[in-house]
């Protein structure tokens, strides 16, 4: 590393100060909402299924 | 911004966690969804889809596919890309919220060094194996696939991956833009050269090649063989998903773009396994290409067992690197890089057993991964409600409020180990002793639903209701419920 342990904790605090603010402005650090949950394992569901079809034909 | 304070820069997006700005977070989902894609087109898929199609014949080498990799990517995306991709975080940073900071270290050294080691070191015997059958078939060689010379080109394999990797990720990264098109042409190729050379009905009516008296068993482990293989991914997805804007851009694309890619490669697998006897291409792509398109795809394919141990390097030894500051921080990048090839090394001296043991390492690996993600999922989903406080990920010492017991998530620990040791309760894959449950839920679903099911009261009673764990922290995220 070319930087010093202090150097790295300053950019690091300077950079969670920019993220804080940015997302206030503009959220990009959404949490999943459960349609998608149930969406993906729907989807995943219905793999298995055309798996389990495809076997038993 | 001055020249040090670029290099500076450059070296954290590099070799350091910093959590990443939206302007940073540069994939979009057609992004990840290829770049997903080409990490799963990778030569390693050759053998899983020939080692399917020992206990199967084409039509369940396909079924177990798309179940196992529905399955194990499924689990394995909730348990690696959501957390990393809400905070912007590389994966084992993030993981510091689920296991303590000690505890990160010890999942990375236990597990994922483990078994990124394993496949290293596979990938080394893979190359020796495909540079010798160059030979044999060129030259009229007649050197043997387990002999000292593919010891010697393991070796050899693993040194350029450790030169390549000793040069950074920029380097990976170029050389990959090339490997990643080059390989799904290739195995496009290879597809089109069997059908042409055989017909369908030959590759419908193929037997499996070593299967078990029992035949609902052999689907069993062929699917939780595939299971393992989607789990297989959990080490790297996380890192990549933080690069994404949004959980809906992350996991779309994380399942399709592997899943594609892993269901053409293993279909190629299964099909030159099932056709030719011989799931690597090395055997037969001579024969059937000629010498010219066939030493010329075999070079490619060696090149891309080289390219590969750089990647899986990559990854792992920028975790131990990262989760184990105190004991590796001091050391230089190409030194750590050199210790993480040692066991790969000596493996490569015992090429037949890394070959007859793949199955049960990659199940044994899965085991691990699937009792890891029920952890992962419970404490993110159940415990944290998705809100994860960021700057308590770099807190350290007395101010950290994600100590645990000494830096270890107690609780976690225990529902791992008790996780695992179910899944070999349920399916043994030593012994291939197995419960009849097993041929109906696999044992990597169970095992995830029991290191969960194990893991909410357990993290409670010892730190959540004693408020430890940093479990009551209003996250700076908490609020925010716009999806991505």
């Amino acid at each position: 590393m070319t930087s010093t342990n202090s150097e790295w904790r300053q950019r690091l605090d300077e950079r969670l100060e920019l993220i804080e603010r940015d997302e206030a402005d503009d959220p990009v650090h959404a949490p999943l909402t459960w349609r998608s949950v149930v969406s993906f394992v729907a989807a995943l569901t219905t793999l298995c299924i055309i798996g389990a079809l495809a076997v038993s034909l | 911004m001055t020249q040090v304070q670029n290099n500076a820069v450059e070296q954290d997006a590099a070799y350091s966690s910093m959590p990443l700005f939206k302007h940073e977070r540069i994939w979009s989902a057609f992004d990840f969804t290829w770049v997903s894609m080409s990490v799963a087109i990778a030569t390693w898929t050759f053998l899983t889809g020939g080692a399917t199609v020992l206990l199967v014949g084409f039509g369940g080498g396909l079924a177990a596919t798309l179940i196992g990799n529905a399955v194990g990517m499924g689990i394995m995306i909730f348990g690696s890309v959501f957390l990393s991709q809400r905070l912007g975080v590389e994966q084992y940073r993030a993981l510091k919220s689920v296991f303590g900071a000690v505890g990160v270290a010890v999942i990375v050294i236990t597990v994922v060094a483990t078994i990124e080691m394993g496949w290293s070191s596979l990938l080394g015997v893979m190359f020796g194996r495909g540079v010798t059958e160059i030979a044999n078939q060129a030259f009229g060689a007649s050197l043997e696939p387990n002999g000292v010379v593919v010891t010697l080109l393991g070796l050899l394999a693993i040194i350029a991956a450790w030169f390549i990797l000793s040069r950074g990720p920029i380097a990976i990264g170029r050389l990959n833009k090339f490997v990643a098109p080059g390989l799904l042409i290739i195995v496009v190729l290879m597809l089109a050269l069997l059908l042409t050379s055989f017909s369908v009905t030959d590759l419908l009516d193929a037997k499996p090649l070593a299967p078990f008296e029992d035949d609902r068993l052999n689907f069993a482990i062929a699917v939780e063989f595939n299971v393992a293989g989607g789990l297989a991914w959990w080490p790297v997805m996380g890192s990549m998903a933080r690069l994404t804007r949004g959980p809906r851009a992350a996991m779309w694309p994380a399942f399709a773009g592997l899943f594609a890619g892993t269901l053409i490669a293993q279909v190629t697998g299964m099909a030159s396994a099932l056709l030719i006897g011989n799931a690597e291409p090395t055997s037969w792509m001579v024969p059937v290409g000629g010498p010219i398109i066939g030493v010329c795809a075999l070079l490619f394919v060696a090149f891309a067992n080289v390219t590969s141990i750089a990647a899986i390097g990559y990854s792992t030894v920028l975790a131990i690197k990262q989760t184990s500051e105190s004991v590796f921080g001091r050391l230089r990048w190409s030194v750590l890089c050199a210790i993480f090839m040692v066991l790969p090394a000596v493996l490569a001296f015992f090429p037949d057993f890394m070959h007859e043991q793949f199955m049960t390492f990659v199940v044994l690996s899965g085991a691990a991964i699937a009792a890891v993600c029920g952890v992962v999922v419970a404490d993110y989903f159940v415990l944290r409600r998705q809100a994860v406080p960021l700057r308590a990920l770099y807190a350290t010492g007395s101010d950290d409020p994600l100590r645990f017991t000494g830096g270890v998530n107690i609780a976690a620990m225990v529902s791992i180990v008790a996780g695992s040791f179910f899944y070999l309760f349920v399916y043994n894959p030593v012994t291939l002793a197995a419960l009849p449950v097993f041929e109906l839920t696999t044992a990597s679903i169970p095992t995830f639903v029991v290191a969960g099911l194990v893991y909410v009261p357990l993290c409670s009673l010892l730190y959540v209701r004693r408020n430890l764990g940093g479990y009551r922290l209003a996250s700076p995220f908490a609020m925010k419920t716009t999806e991505g």
